[in-house]
């Protein structure tokens, strides 16, 4: 391992000189409330509106073991609707696939009465995601899980091989606030093993990680639970994953500079950055991040030093599926 | 009308088919390119007996569907659980977006003949594990506590720590000392809150010192 410096002023200063460039169009992601078909074929269509390629994030809540479970399939999620339905992996594959019809009848320009957003298909890359949340010292963040998820992703990717516009992938919100490393680390490194699908990381930092508990903080932040080693390891360290961090505000790219940097000093390996998420839809957020705004803060934080220096493909944006949601309303709605 | 599933290549699959025909170890999904090949194809050199490839491929593959489908939204909906307005713990605390205090036990219940939904954890701005945490009750008058924009917010008293619901009975919720994420902590003490007075106290009545931040502060 190497040792971690705080290269903060240098690249303060670098970035006084450099200019972002246009941000990718921002995709829309979901924070998903329910399994419902028809919503997911209409989101799914209405998906299609970017000529380039896109990623969707479709966040079907925390793991768990399944309370009403077909025969063979005792893992599913939380959803985020506001009464904390649970959900099966089957149940959440079948949306999926709805998702994918809707987006491929988008992609063959067949009309949709039932929307009113404006198609303009490329290419989208779908995730389906999970994160590491255990309740109470009691959740399904574990390796059995992982592998659920991944014969789910795997059934979903053979789905879409006729249709190639469509890439399947997973997404793992993992965050240091949610579990312990162990629990995380074993389902992501179970996740891979298990499925040759990319597995996004759209979590957080949380706090500046820290190599030890009495380390010196850059920004004033405390330690988080898990090291910037660790980080690194869910991010792009693992084999098959890649970072497409939450950046909801003007902490999160710095953090997210110093996870890479860590990676460059300590194993001569980049970060993979797919892209951006943010948290706010609109254009004025305050005190958050738009998504042109997050996807550029990012870019200029990883380009003002050339040993992280990339320009991550995508931006997108997660918003809640339906109104029944467990979201925090914050200022800018 | 187009016959579902639209398949963009199916020269590819049909060539698919045959080396499935030859290997029949490799899974391909292309039961839906030999129904529609079958039921579309005027010549012979494209037809595969697609009951030789339900043979063949393995049982496995579940969710390709075997019919075909016209475009648009699904005809029918798959039926899920219509969502209830369940009372007592709630099955999670997880929220969309980000919540500046983390909780893993709700409760959601009457109380003087009103819903009102209560949260327990710790506040999010002090992360290191190390660190005594600071441990949180938040109160809602609705039975949504992520939509409520300002709950009462009561810190639980200094050194505490993170704390878990473990019960609701009457006017008092008894909380009890948690680990970093939430986990039950051996011999970890509780404390009552009363929702009569606004106070905590010992599990003997004795009240506790109880501070009231005024709003939720903004994510930056």
């Amino acid at each position: 391992m190497g040792d971690y410096q705080d290269n903060s002023e240098a690249y303060d200063t670098l970035a006084e000189n450099i200019a972002a460039p246009t941000a990718p169009l921002s995709s829309t992601s979901y924070f998903v409330t329910n399994t419902s078909l028809n919503t997911h074929y209409n989101d799914g269509y209405c998906a299609a509106n970017n000529p380039s390629s896109s990623i969707v994030v479709l966040d079907y809540g925390q793991p768990v073991t399944a309370t009403q479970q077909p025969i063979g399939n005792p893992y599913g999620t939380v959803l985020f609707d506001a009464h904390t339905t649970s959900t099966t992996t089957y149940a959440i594959s079948n949306a999926v696939e709805s998702f994918i019809y809707g987006y491929n009848d988008a992609y063959d320009r067949v009309p949709n009465p039932n929307v009113t957003c404006t198609i303009n298909p490329g290419s989208a890359t779908i995730a389906i995601g999970t994160s590491n949340l255990i309740q109470g010292g009691v959740g399904a963040v574990s390796p059995a899980h992982a592998r659920a998820w991944a014969n789910m992703v795997n059934d979903v990717r053979a789905f879409a091989t006729p249709y190639s516009e469509v890439t399947v992938a997973a997404g793992f919100d993992a965050e240091p606030d949610y579990s312990n490393y162990s629990s995380a680390q074993a389902w992501v490194k179970t996740f891979t093993l298990s499925s040759t699908a990319t597995l996004y990381n759209y979590g957080t930092v949380g706090a500046f990680p820290c190599t030890t508990a009495s380390e010196h903080l850059p920004h004033g932040l405390s330690c988080a639970g898990w090291t910037v080693d660790q980080v690194y390891q869910l991010s792009s360290g693992i084999t098959g994953t890649k970072a497409l961090p939450e950046i909801y505000a003007d902490t999160y790219p710095m953090d997210w500079y110093q996870v890479d940097r860590w990676g460059v000093q300590t194993y001569s390996k980049q970060m993979s950055f797919a892209g951006d998420m943010t948290g706010c839809p609109y254009a004025s957020c305050d005190p958050q991040y738009n998504p042109t705004d997050g996807w550029q803060t990012l870019w200029l934080e990883l380009n003002s030093d050339s040993a992280t220096s990339q320009n991550p493909p995508w931006s997108t944006t997660i918003v809640c599926m339906t109104s029944d949601c467990s979201v925090h309303l914050t200022t800018y709605s | 009308m187009k016959i579902y599933p639209v398949v963009h290549k199916p020269w590819l699959c049909v060539a698919s088919l045959v080396a499935v025909m030859l290997i029949a170890s490799m899974v391909v999904s292309c039961d839906n390119a030999a129904q529609t090949t079958t039921a579309s194809s005027t010549t012979g050199a494209a037809v595969v007996e697609s009951t030789s490839v339900s043979t063949i491929l393995p049982a496995t593959v579940t969710h390709v569907q075997l019919s075909t489908r016209t475009p648009g939204p699904p005809p029918t909906d798959i039926p899920y659980p219509s969502p209830t307005l369940l009372l007592g713990m709630q099955a999670s605390c997880q929220v969309a977006g980000y919540y500046p205090y983390l909780l893993r036990s709700c409760w959601r219940g009457t109380f003087n003949g009103e819903l009102i939904s209560v949260g327990a954890g710790r506040d999010r701005s002090v992360s290191d594990p190390n660190q005594t945490q600071l441990g949180v009750l938040i109160i809602s008058q609705s039975p949504y506590l992520y939509y409520d924009h300002n709950p009462a917010i009561y810190y639980v008293p200094d050194g505490f720590g993170n704390v878990n619901i473990v019960s609701v009975s009457g006017t008092q919720i008894t909380l009890a000392q948690a680990g970093y994420y939430g986990d039950p902590t051996p011999n970890g003490q509780t404390i009552i809150f009363d929702l009569a007075t606004r106070q905590f106290q010992t599990v003997s009545g004795t009240p506790l010192p109880t501070s009231v931040p005024p709003t939720i502060p903004p994510h930056k």
